[in-house]
């Protein structure tokens, strides 16, 4: 436990004091902030559009918090390091799993600036001291104490990061529930942060097959661009009923049968490993058990054969 | 103590070691000699747990590097061919991330990190960014971050290869001050550099063991005939003449040099020296140059063939050398 804690504190530091996690970090902020303002222009204010939105940044954005992961260990020799020290593979892959896990909380954390933002423009609040100003304050404090704790490694200061991160999210729930908009709000997040959790995933496994960054990033990208838009569109354009049986068919009618249900087989298939699909449930507020038993198969898979690709490819 | 016993490892069809079969003792240390390409990186790998052989054992003071692996890997410091280091961190919380993975406990990370840092005098660079040190720094860290831990075991692939002549005595001080408290197993293709810092020499050659001897012996069974380099200021063929008379002289060859250089060759277990210099001398000429040529691991070689022939291995009909970077999945 120990050891992995180790790992993940390290990743996590990696990508706090490099300039690569603070552009995607800014570059997500960015683009959720789009589909934040453009529906307070015309003159409704919700969440629900930057949960939606943003599914298809993250297949872009995540990968690249991944790629380097296990590529680059391979790489500078460091993997070397690693497993000859008393370390498994699978406290390797757990630790660095868990440690841009951790980072991407973070990024989902300052989006909750968008929360307090339209706590006002809603003009449900009482006064815009608070929840607003107050939750954009502790917002920063977090962020810059988090920053702080990971470029001096304090740990009072990662305390006083946590403390303040606390203070934010009850700040937050209170906005959200003076909005009307609790229980979406918050099936919106968790949906964002397991959806990002398979991603990471997925791009945890490819950072380990490749000692190249770039191939890792692309291939990342392109499974989880399968998996969330191409899946959701095929299982659009396919039928979504059972073909019915004609009474005495020839061989033609049953050949046509069986390719109908073939194609209905395979809907169903896409429609249960679409990840958007899911998504939007969340987003609406509904909380599934089926979409958590998929995401964590997606999870536990990965980091599965990223385990074994370690312990194999030496 | 350390076991290797009948360790081979393939690369696809090459043999890249062929049984390779050794003990280190606690306390020594333990040169492991060989050209390029020989399998000492290979072997190395192996032992520390990092690559699986393909048949074989190792043994870490009884823990089996495969069934015990975790185990074996809590006694051993190991110095890979380029030091594993994060560019990014600096060297003090690159030596805490260390010692964590090695279960050093919490309280004594601390201490453990100030003594290594101070047995590789890098204390002053400690809050340096490690992309920034030097070659020589960077490769201290590399050793620090190998005893940061205070393991048994210490393996160290050629510690002082790519390094200039100052920082290579400063590392070899180093390691000599490690001699009693671990047992220091180094890799190297210089023969000099093994005479210097190991008590015993494996030489390996071609993936296979072809001499295991104490430096004293190997370094003495090598210098089958001293070797010495001279100029004398003199008549050239009165010079030539009165050195090949002194007793115990072999062979003289005149060097393609001008003024005229020599190697005097001496009789095994002759050191001709100072009784050359004082003959030199006393016929009235001057001795511009006296230098012992030191033997090479070409010498070893040579040596070894012509005494052990049975030992020779033959040639692999593999090819030599085969493309060293695993192809990327
Ligand atoms: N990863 C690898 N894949 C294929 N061949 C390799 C690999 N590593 C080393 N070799 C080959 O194995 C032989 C021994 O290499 P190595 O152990 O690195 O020797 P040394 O460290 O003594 O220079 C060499 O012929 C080398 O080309
Ligand atoms: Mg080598």
């Amino acid at each position: 436990m120990r050891t992995i804690g180790t790992i993940a504190e390290r990743e996590f530091r990696a990508l706090v004091t490099a300039p690569l996690g603070w552009v995607i970090m800014l570059f997500f902020l960015f683009v959720s902030s789009i589909f934040f303002v453009a529906p307070l222009q015309r003159g409704f204010a919700t969440m629900r559009l930057v949960v939606g939105n943003t599914t298809i940044w993250l297949v872009f954005l995540l990968p690249a918090l991944t790629m380097r992961l296990l590529a680059e260990e391979k790489k500078q020799g460091t993997l070397e390091l690693l497993m000859t020290s008393p370390v498994t593979e699978t406290q390797v892959v757990l630790g660095k799993y868990l440690g841009v896990l951790a980072y991407y909380a973070v990024m989902l954390f300052s989006t909750l600036q968008y929360v307090f933002a339209l706590a006002w423009v809603r003009d449900k609040t009482p006064s815009p001291f608070f929840p607003t100003y107050v939750g954009l304050f502790l917002t920063a404090l977090t962020l810059v104490l988090l920053a702080l704790a990971s470029v001096r490694e304090s740990r009072p200061l990662g305390i006083a990061a946590a403390v303040a991160a606390v203070a934010t999210a009850l700040c937050a729930g209170f906005a959200m529930k003076e909005m009307g908009e609790w229980g979406p709000a918050l099936t919106g997040y968790i949906g964002l942060f397991m959806l990002g959790a398979v991603f990471l995933a997925i791009g945890v496994l490819t950072s380990g097959l490749t000692r190249n960054q770039i191939i890792s990033w692309v291939s990342t990208a392109a499974i989880l661009l399968f998996l969330t838009v191409l899946i959701s569109w095929m299982s659009d354009q396919l039928p979504d009923q059972l073909p019915t049986r004609e009474a005495n068919a020839d061989f033609g009618a049953t050949f046509q049968y069986l390719f109908g249900m073939m194609l209905y087989g395979l809907t169903q298939v896409f429609k249960a490993l679409s990840l958007q699909q899911n998504l939007e449930n969340f987003a609406q507020g509904v909380l599934d058990l089926r979409d958590f038993v998929l995401y964590l198969s997606f999870i536990v898979a990965s980091l599965f054969f990223a385990v074994r690709g370690l312990q194999t490819s030496r | 103590m350390v076991e290797v016993d009948n360790l081979t490892r393939k690369y696809g069809a090459m043999l890249a070691i062929d049984r390779v079969t050794f003990r280190a003792h606690d306390g020594e240390i333990l040169g492991f000699l060989g050209k390029n390409g020989a399998g000492k990186t290979t072997t190395m790998r192996i032992m520390t747990g990092f690559l699986p052989a393909s048949s074989g054992t190792v043994r870490i003071n009884g823990a089996d590097i495969k069934e015990d692996s975790l185990e074996a890997r809590r006694q051993i410091g190991y110095l890979p061919e380029t030091a594993p280091l994060y560019e990014d961190m600096s060297v003090f919380s690159y030596l805490a991330f260390c010692a964590r993975i090695r279960e050093v406990p919490s309280r004594e990370v601390s201490t453990r990190i100030e003594q290594s840092m101070k047995a590789v005098h890098i204390s002053e660079r400690r809050n340096w960014q490690i992309g920034k040190l030097s070659k020589g720094l960077r490769r201290r860290v590399g050793l620090a971050q190998a005893l940061v831990h205070n393991p048994r075991v210490l393996i160290l692939d050629e510690p002082t290869e790519g390094l200039d002549p100052e920082q290579i005595i400063e590392i070899r001080r180093l390691i000599l001050g490690l001699r009693g408290d671990h047992t220091v197993i180094l890799s190297t293709h210089i023969l000099s550099e093994a005479q210097a810092l190991a008590d015993r020499i494996i030489i390996i050659d071609r993936g296979r063991i072809v001499a295991v001897d104490t430096t004293e012996n190997l370094t003495r069974a090598v210098v089958r005939a001293q070797r010495i380099r001279v100029q004398v200021e003199g008549p050239e063929a009165a010079v030539r003449k009165h050195l090949e008379g002194l007793s115990g002289v072999q062979r003289v060859e005149r060097l393609p040099d001008e003024p005229p250089r020599y190697v005097v060759e001496s009789e095994r277990d002759t050191d001709l020296r100072s009784r050359l210099a004082d003959s030199v001398i006393n016929a009235g000429w001057g001795l511009v140059e006296l230098e012992r040529i030191e033997p090479t691991l070409e010498d070893v070689f040579l040596h070894i063939t012509s005494h052990h022939e049975d030992r020779i291995p033959t040639p692999d009909p593999t090819p030599a050398e085969a493309p060293k970077e695993e192809a990327a999945a």
